[in-house]
């Protein structure tokens, strides 16, 4: 079974964690990985809000974020859409090597990726979509065939 | 977030209840630079209430012990739960950073 639902988020940072909590609490079917999706997809999905509030819509209060989120029994996915004009993620820099430890940016991509099972962008670089999976078994098989 | 701050042997121990987020970041950084403007040399964050740290609140940080060690002073942390350490241990901020369990020990030495 899958269950669907969009959420169109105003670009105002105080609505982030009624978004997040929205979300986390409209998907309470996911036990197989309750703590990582509790706790590792909240804050990636955050993170996701704000750099399309800040960076995609530039801080524009006329515009707004759209969250198109999927949930079945094999993952649950958040896909992050604002209305600018996108980025290259491959350009963000590892904020974990020596060089860029103490910088102060870059660290938003990098945590979502490292919480997530999957974080892939769209071509323009406006869409950004979050993967946790559910199955144990999932992850097992792709080492497997790996 | 909830903010609160007293003074421990002359180190101000600065407390942050709910999350370090995009949202609240502002509202932390203020807390931490008024204690620097008045002298402030070392701090230690309790984050023993805090539920999650987001990329803006380890900006927060960074910006802090930048300007703590630049006066000669220095940032120390303790509290830290399960879903805060692990953001710590993912993004490099457990190397960079004097991480202690709890306030007392934190306080220890400082």
């Amino acid at each position: 079974m899958e269950t669907t639902f969009v959420l169109e988020v105003p670009n105002d940072l105080r609505a982030i964690e009624r978004a997040v909590d929205l979300v986390v609490g409209r998907c309470q079917t996911c036990e197989s990985q309750a703590r990582r999706f509790r706790l590792n997809f909240r804050v990636a999905l955050a993170e996701a809000l704000a750099n399309a509030m800040l960076y995609g819509n530039g801080s524009d209060p006329h515009k707004r974020v759209r969250v198109d989120v999927t949930v079945n029994d094999a993952e649950v996915s958040a896909r992050v859409t604002d209305q600018g004009a996108g980025f290259d993620p491959d350009a963000v820099e590892d904020p974990t090597t020596p060089e860029n430890l103490m910088r102060p940016g870059g660290r938003g991509l990098f945590l979502m990726r490292q919480l997530l099972d999957e974080v892939r962008f769209n071509d323009r670089g406006n869409s950004v979509t979050l993967i946790l999976r559910l199955e144990e078994s999932a992850s097992f098989d792709e080492a497997a065939s790996a | 977030m909830k903010i609160s701050h007293d003074e421990q042997d002359g180190v101000a121990v600065v407390r942050f209840e709910g999350n370090l987020d995009t949202n609240t970041a502002p509202e932390a950084q203020e807390a931490l630079d008024d204690l620097i403007g008045a002298g402030t040399v070392k701090v230690l964050v309790d984050f023993s209430d805090l539920d999650y740290i987001s990329s803006a609140g380890l900006r927060v940080l960074l910006a802090t012990a930048k300007k703590l060690r630049g006066g000669g002073g220095n940032l120390r942390l303790c509290g830290l739960n399960e879903t805060v350490a692990e953001v710590f241990e993912i993004s490099g901020f457990s190397t960079i950073f004097a991480v202690f369990p709890s306030e007392a020990e934190a306080l220890e030495g400082f």
